[in-house]
């Protein structure tokens, strides 16, 4: 069967493209055209007009209005200023995983493994980088939710990439403790754990996640995670314990793998301050700002703290002199990179 | 790096930990008692899970970017089957969307780590069949001589009448405790049904000559066996605990209900009526009894016998309404051709033959109906198939679909008033469904109560069906491009919607059982 048929006039066949969405730009991305009205939301933007088929149990609809206290008379109107799909996000993450496993392989085939400090195997690898697995596992659980929960397909998609970007974090964890067990004689790649579960280190930032999972509005686990663990926490960690105190210690294998979560977390912060500038100026939006200033305030009253116990005490484990001070620094500026300068909430990490 | 995918997979799993410093809010409640341990349904890194999906997506795009765009292949095919794509194609992507949100509850709720693993991995899978589904619904929209509907799906489906209860069965993924959308899911949907979805339906596509479809659906199909594991291993652990019994067998009975009413009435009308009838292949009431009947009740649910789960009685029904489901459906999808935004073409006469063999009977229900319809696709004609309708039939306030399916006089419609609204039930199992908590089925209107009163032209207005001359319809009785029927056609013909039990009285019908 080779039946072909000549191509309608446009004022018949119509535009060869999607008509039913409003692209950002001059034309419609593939991100927009894959992503857009995906979601089969009632209200908020979302093109479902029958309304709900059927509610919740607990009688909430399947995508629900109410699931956060911000406003926004159209969530699809957000766009990812990553453009991030799944073609471009499993190409992208597929490579990074390719690139940690080669370098595992080389790192451990080569005898650098074994040439690590053991002070910072003992104290910095197992004593707090396999610790932080749990860490990302925890704000990954969280995430997920906060998916889950998000109104329009656009938000929920950034939501998804950001939550696997997390599992993919430690599930790399993981297995670095695992491979590690065969190249380090001695080296129990199951210690980790037991530092989150017990270590006095890590308890009151296993408090504070497990606070986050608790969260019940997925906005404000939006703000918690990414504009207050993740600046005052996640990315100080990555980038200088995983990063500078790995490299001094002679581990060339931990800052390759924190690097690619740390790019991770470049293009999440992007999302996260394109997601507060929408929100600020959205129809319907009004009362966005007070929420979310009040959500960052009290997240970074209640991560500071944390931050600086975990740094002073790794600062004399480590050791690394100064590592409270640069942490601030970097938490600063990591806050900013996501958008806290956008709210008038307090200083960040003062 | 080689190393034991046992010990990785253990290893990956005690990522999770019990809280303790804060108390985990129930999100998602479920009745079930799900152990801790069971085993893994399969052991999938996400590091493995990236690098397999990213040269699946290479070849899969690839080849549909280069070879297939190069050679014209969507416009080598028959239009008919390639119209049916233009409702299936978003059809498909509710149920993906639909049955991500699955996983994030399942995940969220179920503590147990094997399972957890294999729901993360899923979730990824559906955000790729969503994004991909959508994908190829605008490559259709670019490549497809005649792009109306597929470039505007997204909105002209939301009031479609045909599309309304599949999206409403398919979003029982995500409407339910999580387990009971993991029934209607991964049970039902993926274990009953992909087969014929994603595999047969990539064979009636290359029969029709289409080489597009079949190229992202087998992609789609690698993903599928995982979810089925998925499902299997679910049930296995609710099996586990003699107190889920209970709840098990009626809630299994609903899922295979709810999933079987809206799919087998669209397989139906899309395995025997968007196919090349030129070519010999089986009915779909012959592929029901063998994917349906023989291997999934008699061989995957058979199992579960010696757990003490017995064979949902609803699958007996099922199988007698098989034979005309699509028929009826077909009938009245056809008739509904200018609400909808895709080309339908009236059964051909010389082929009545293969419909009687297939279905004894089928001519006098349906013959004079199809006789009838090649007349009336001609605008010229000025008469509407639907005018062989003086009323919307009562639609499944449950379900969504007529209650007069399988057949009109077939039919067990059970009407109710509540002193607000009528309510009609396609079966006795959608309506106690409904009566368990009716206030979880408030939220919705469903097409006649919308549309009660409204001139035919007035709703193809309001929905948005005209192309971009601003005259003529997207939806056409054929697919013959010099006869095509304008607003002006229907606004002539002035047939009115009309459903009385959209009126704020009780409704009674002549012939059904009435239940007050």
């Amino acid at each position: 069967m080779t039946r072909t048929a000549d191509r309608l006039p446009e004022e018949l066949g119509g535009k060869a493209d999607f008509e039913y969405v409003s692209p950002k730009g001059r034309r419609l991305t593939e991100y927009e055209a894959v992503t857009c009205y995906t979601q089969p939301q009632v209200g908020g933007g979302g093109l479902q007009v029958m309304g709900d088929f059927k509610l919740r149990p607990d009688g909430r609809p399947i995508f629900d209005l109410d699931g956060t206290a911000l406003r926004c008379d159209d969530w699809f109107a957000y766009r990812d200023p990553n453009q991030m799909w799944q073609k471009p996000y499993y190409a992208l993450q597929a490579g990074a995983e390719k690139a940690i496993d080669r370098t595992t392989d080389v790192v451990i085939s080569t005898g650098a493994a074994a040439a690590m400090d053991p002070g910072w195997v003992e104290r910095g690898l197992v004593g707090a980088y396999l610790a932080f697995a749990h860490f990302e596992y925890g704000l990954f659980r969280a995430l997920n939710v906060a998916a889950r929960e998000s109104l329009s397909d656009t938000v929920n998609s950034v939501l998804v990439f950001d939550a696997a970007d997390k599992l993919r974090h430690a599930q790399a964890i993981s297995l670095l403790s695992l491979d590690l067990e065969t190249a380090l004689p001695g080296f129990d790649g199951t210690a980790g754990k037991g530092h989150w579960l017990a270590d006095p280190t890590w308890q009151a930032v296993r408090r504070l996640i497990e606070e986050v999972m608790a969260i019940g509005d997925w906005g404000e686990i939006v703000v918690a995670a990414n504009l207050a663990v993740e600046p005052l926490l996640g990315e100080p960690l990555r980038r200088l314990v995983f990063s500078l105190a790995a490299a001094r210690g002679g581990d060339v294998l931990v800052p390759v793998i924190a690097a690619t979560a740390t790019a991770d977390w470049q293009r999440n912060a992007r999302a996260t301050r394109e997601f507060l500038t929408f929100l600020l100026g959205c129809p319907g939006g009004a009362g966005n700002e007070e929420i979310l200033a009040d959500w960052l305030r009290a997240w970074t009253d209640r991560v500071a703290p944390v931050a600086t116990a975990l740094f002073e005490a790794l600062e004399g484990n480590l050791p690394f002199p100064g590592l409270p001070d640069q942490a601030r620094s970097v938490g600063r500026e990591e806050a900013a990179r996501a958008g806290a300068d956008l709210l008038d909430a307090v200083p960040v990490h003062a | 790096m080689t190393r034991s995918l046992i010990q990785a997979h253990e290893r990956v799993k005690s990522l999770d930990w019990e809280t303790t410093y804060v108390e985990r809010p129930e999100r998602y409640a479920t009745k079930y008692h799900i152990p801790a341990k069971t085993k893994d349904p399969f052991r999938q890194l996400l590091r493995d899970f990236l690098a397999m999906e990213a040269e699946k997506d290479d070849r899969t795009y690839g080849s549909l970017l280069d070879v297939l765009a190069r050679t014209d292949a969507v416009n080598k095919a028959d239009p008919a089957f390639t119209e049916a794509l233009k409702p299936l194609l978003p059809a498909a992507r509710d149920g993906e969307y639909y049955a991500m949100q699955c996983m994030m509850m399942l995940s969220e709720t179920v503590e147990n780590s094997a399972l957890r693993q294999g729901y993360l991995a899923q979730e990824l899978d559906e955000v790729r069949h969503t994004q991909s589904e959508t994908w190829l619904c605008r490559y259709y929209a670019k490549h497809y001589h005649d792009p109306a509907g597929f470039n505007v799906s997204a909105r002209t489906r939301e009031w479609n009448p045909f599309l309304m209860p599949i999206k409403a069965g398919l979003s029982t993924f995500a409407s339910n405790d999580p387990i009971v959308n993991c029934l209607n899911l991964q049970v039902v949907a993926e274990t009953a049904y992909t087969n014929p979805l994603f595999v047969a339906m990539t064979e009636v596509a290359a029969r029709s000559g289409d080489t597009v479809l079949p190229s992202l659906f087998l992609s789609i199909q690698s993903d599928e066996g995982r979810h089925m594991a998925n499902g299997y291993a679910t049930l296995a652990a609710v099996l586990s605990d003699d107190r889920n019994l209970e709840f098990l067998q009626q809630d299994l009975e609903e899922a295979i209900w709810r999933q079987h009413r809206p799919l087998d009435t669209l397989l139906g009308i899309v395995f025997d009526y968007y196919r090349d009838r030129n070519v010999p292949t089986k009915s779909y009431r012959e592929y029901w009894d063998d994917w349906i009947w023989h291997d999934y009740a008699g061989s995957y649910l058979g199992k579960l016998e010696k757990f003490g789960l017995r064979q949902p009685a609803c699958l007996a029904q099922a199988r007698q309404d098989v034979h005309w489901l699509g028929h009826t459906g077909a009938l009245f999808l056809y008739a509904l051709w200018p609400l909808c935004f895709w080309r339908a073409s009236p059964l051909p006469e010389e082929a009545f033959d293969w419909y009687e063999d297939h279905y004894p009977g089928w001519y006098s229900y349906f013959g004079p109906f199809w006789e009838d319809a090649v007349a009336k696709a001609d605008p010229a004609n000025r008469s509407l198939a639907l005018e062989a309708f003086p009323e919307i039939p009562p639609l499944c306030r449950v379900c969504f679909l007529p209650s007069v399916l399988p057949r009109v006089d077939l039919a067990q419609i059970h009407l109710e008033w509540d002193g607000e609204r009528n309510h009609s039930f396609c079966s006795t199992i959608c309506r106690d469904m409904y009566h368990r908590n009716p206030e979880l089925y408030r939220g919705n209107v469903n097409f006649g109560e919308r549309f009660h009163g409204w001139e035919l032209a007035d709703v193809i207005l309001e929905m948005g069906l005209l192309r971009n001359d601003g005259r003529t319809l997207i939806g056409q009785p054929s697919l013959d491009t010099e006869k095509m029927w304008t607003i002006d056609d229907i606004r002539a013909i002035g047939w009115e919607v009309k459903y009385p039990l959209a009126e704020r009285k009780p409704y009674r019908l002549g012939h059904a059982e009435v239940a007050s």
